[in-house]
């Protein structure tokens, strides 16, 4: 049973046709890649599932919820978390108020209780800073928890973002191009911690990553894009190994 | 910043208004000081005193709007407006008590800042502002033509009467001080605490990156209207104070002149801060007490003639000038505000002598 399905996607910009008849699954509990050269439509397909984009035609089933005419907001209440390939963090904000941030729609205290901070408002502060809390622990981001995430370096705000994410407690995660610019250090860091949580808390994980390494070595299923088509999923090593997707990447070769 | 040597044990410890022992002393000292002030302090500052803690009510409101939300409002004295009508034609016409007339006042300019709200779900910054002029318009022009019969119009206005509570009247400069400065400790601490809990952070997440809000699951709409609900709600509440201080409401009370100042209080004291809030009211206040002290003097300096020979121009021309040159000013040296020169002030002091 897969948690998303993606089912025969057209999305287009003014005649420029971004998605064409885009369809994959992802299975619950499970890591999905989506790979593909620039421009190929893996941001693309993300901001559609998340109701930033409209298509024109095609479904979108989370968890047996068409999602593809839904409110943004309402689309994350269901269970949807992600990251962003530009860090998009409240910069005002510590990285703790970042994670409670994110796990707004988890409370549900009112105007009037929090105005006076008493009963639901206060007790749901102290609940969800315990959990979040957890997930700094997760993340090992203990030093900079009161730090205001504006002054933070990019790999600690990529993992700010991540945590944030995560506060959301979602069922599939979303993670644009976590590894981005980062140092090899950093990008084991990051993987060990996308094993960890899917380890841990069994979460679906959609991910969208340019370092095949890391992407072969941890996703049950590749899904590939080019211009738009998919042209190839399944496994890492059938998909390495498909010639369309060689020619993708590397071109034809002369006759 | 944290004092050296403070560790927190407890998760509501992290979010506490007052946390150390030197913080609660400190906020009891300045509680006394207000307490014993009507006893050695005239009746001209105890009305600048008033006016400043009226000021700052409104000027809170506008801060959680434009200093947490991001948005922004030239409607604010507009609101205040009918805040100030409501209580005082509840209270005239229905026979309202003062505490009951107070919230309801707050409600019905809560109302109307909602309604002048709306169009922020499609314009930003500089065409929300010019949206939401329209409520200094429509407001006043409202109370002039509507029902001129009950209100008052612009002549000869509305006569409010002083505050009654449980049988006593607040009708001396004292006791009104004692009232409002009340009211606005309440009102701060209501702020505040809207500021440190999930609404708070919902405004801000608005602020800092609305894409991204949405996204994690943070209704925009539903939270930039709340934001224009209770900017609006302070703004009647300060509103309704002011018209039974002053015990006579004219439409021509509340301009839009009076909007922008308050805009330029929010920006003065430090966007994002309760606090700056506050000082930004006294700020802008202490300062107009000082320009209309002046004015006279400067009247016999100049030549004959010159600015009509009336106090009263000197004094609004002079009025205009500092308010915009403190504006200037602030801008270019201190855009933070008020509060995080008074931040950086504390944390001079507690770092001495390792700070220069």
């Amino acid at each position: 049973m897969p948690i998303l399905k993606v089912d025969r996607v057209t999305l287009s910009f003014g005649g420029v046709t971004v998605l064409s008849n885009v369809s994959f699954d992802v299975e619950e509990k499970s890591i999905c890649s989506i790979i593909g050269p620039n421009g190929a439509g893996k941001t693309s397909i993300v901001n559609s599932i998340n109701g930033f984009y409209r298509p024109e035609n095609g479904r979108i089933i989370f968890s047996g919820n068409d999602i593809i005419r839904k409110p943004s907001h309402k689309i994350a209440a269901l269970g949807i978390g992600r990251t962003f390939q530009q860090i998009e963090l409240y910069t005002g904000l510590t990285s703790v108020e970042n994670m409670l941030a994110g796990r707004h729609m988890l409370f549900n205290s009112g105007m009037i209780s929090c105005a006076l901070f008493y009963g639901k408002a206060r007790r749901q502060e102290v609940e969800h800073r315990r959990a979040v809390e957890k997930i700094i622990d997760l993340l090992e981001i203990e030093p900079i928890r009161d730090e205001v995430v504006g002054n933070l370096s990019y790999g600690l705000r990529k993992r700010v973002e991540l945590g944030r994410a995560l506060a959301m407690e979602p069922s599939l995660l979303i993670l644009d191009e976590p590894m981005a610019g980062m140092n090899a250090e950093e990008k084991e860091d990051m993987v060990r911690f996308i094993l960890d949580i899917y380890d841990l808390k069994g979460t679906s994980i959609l991910l969208i990553e340019h370092d095949m390494g890391v992407v072969m070595d941890i996703s049950h299923k590749v899904v590939v894009l080019d211009f738009g088509v998919k042209i190839a999923d399944g496994a890492p090593e059938e998909v390495s190994v498909n010639p369309a997707v060689i020619e993708a990447y590397l071109g034809r070769k002369k006759a | 910043m944290k004092l050296f040597g403070t560790f927190d044990v407890r998760y509501t410890q992290c979010t506490a208004i007052f946390r150390t022992l030197t913080h609660k002393i400190t906020f009891v000292v300045f509680l006394l000081v207000l307490c014993f002030l009507p006893l050695i302090a005239g009746e001209q500052l105890l009305s600048l005193l008033t006016h400043i803690a009226i000021t700052s009510i409104t000027v809170l409101g506008l801060m959680i709007l434009v200093g947490y939300a991001g948005q922004i409002s030239l409607g604010q004295s507009a609101f205040m407006a009918v805040g100030a009508y409501a209580s005082g034609l509840l209270i005239t016409l229905c026979g309202f008590p003062f505490l009951l007339a107070l919230p309801c006042a707050g409600l019905a300019g809560g109302l109307a800042g909602l309604i002048f709200g709306i169009p922020s779900l499609r314009l930003k910054g500089f065409y929300l502002a010019m949206a939401t002029l329209a409520a200094s318009f429509i407001i006043p022009w409202l109370i002039v033509w509507v029902r001129p019969d009950i209100t008052g119009g612009v002549y000869p206005g509305l006569t409010v009467p002083p505050p009654v509570i449980f049988g006593f009247t607040f009708n001396t400069e004292t006791s009104m001080f004692y009232l409002v400065i009340t009211i606005t400790l309440i009102m701060i601490y209501l702020a505040k605490n809207i500021t440190r809990t999930r609404i708070g952070r919902a405004f801000v997440a608005i602020r800092d990156n609305d894409l991204a809000a949405e996204v994690l699951g943070i209704n925009i709409f539903k939270y930039k209207l709340m934001a224009f609900f209770i900017c609006s709600v302070y703004a009647g509440i300060s509103g309704a104070l002011w018209g039974h201080w002053q015990r006579a409401l004219n439409p021509e009370h509340f301009t839009l002149m009076d909007s922008v100042w308050y805009l330029g209080m929010v920006v003065v004291g430090g966007l994002g801060s309760i606090m700056g809030a506050v000082f930004g009211a006294a700020f802008i206040r202490i300062l107009e007490y000082f320009v209309t002290a002046v004015a006279p003097i400067l009247e016999g300096w100049l030549p004959e003639g010159l600015a009509g020979g009336y106090a009263i121009y000197i004094f609004v021309g002079l009025g205009a000038l500092t308010f915009g040159m403190s504006m200037i000013l602030f801008l270019i040296f201190q855009p933070r505000g008020i509060n995080h020169a008074w931040r950086v002030f504390l944390a001079s002091l507690r770092l001495h002598p390792f700070s220069d």
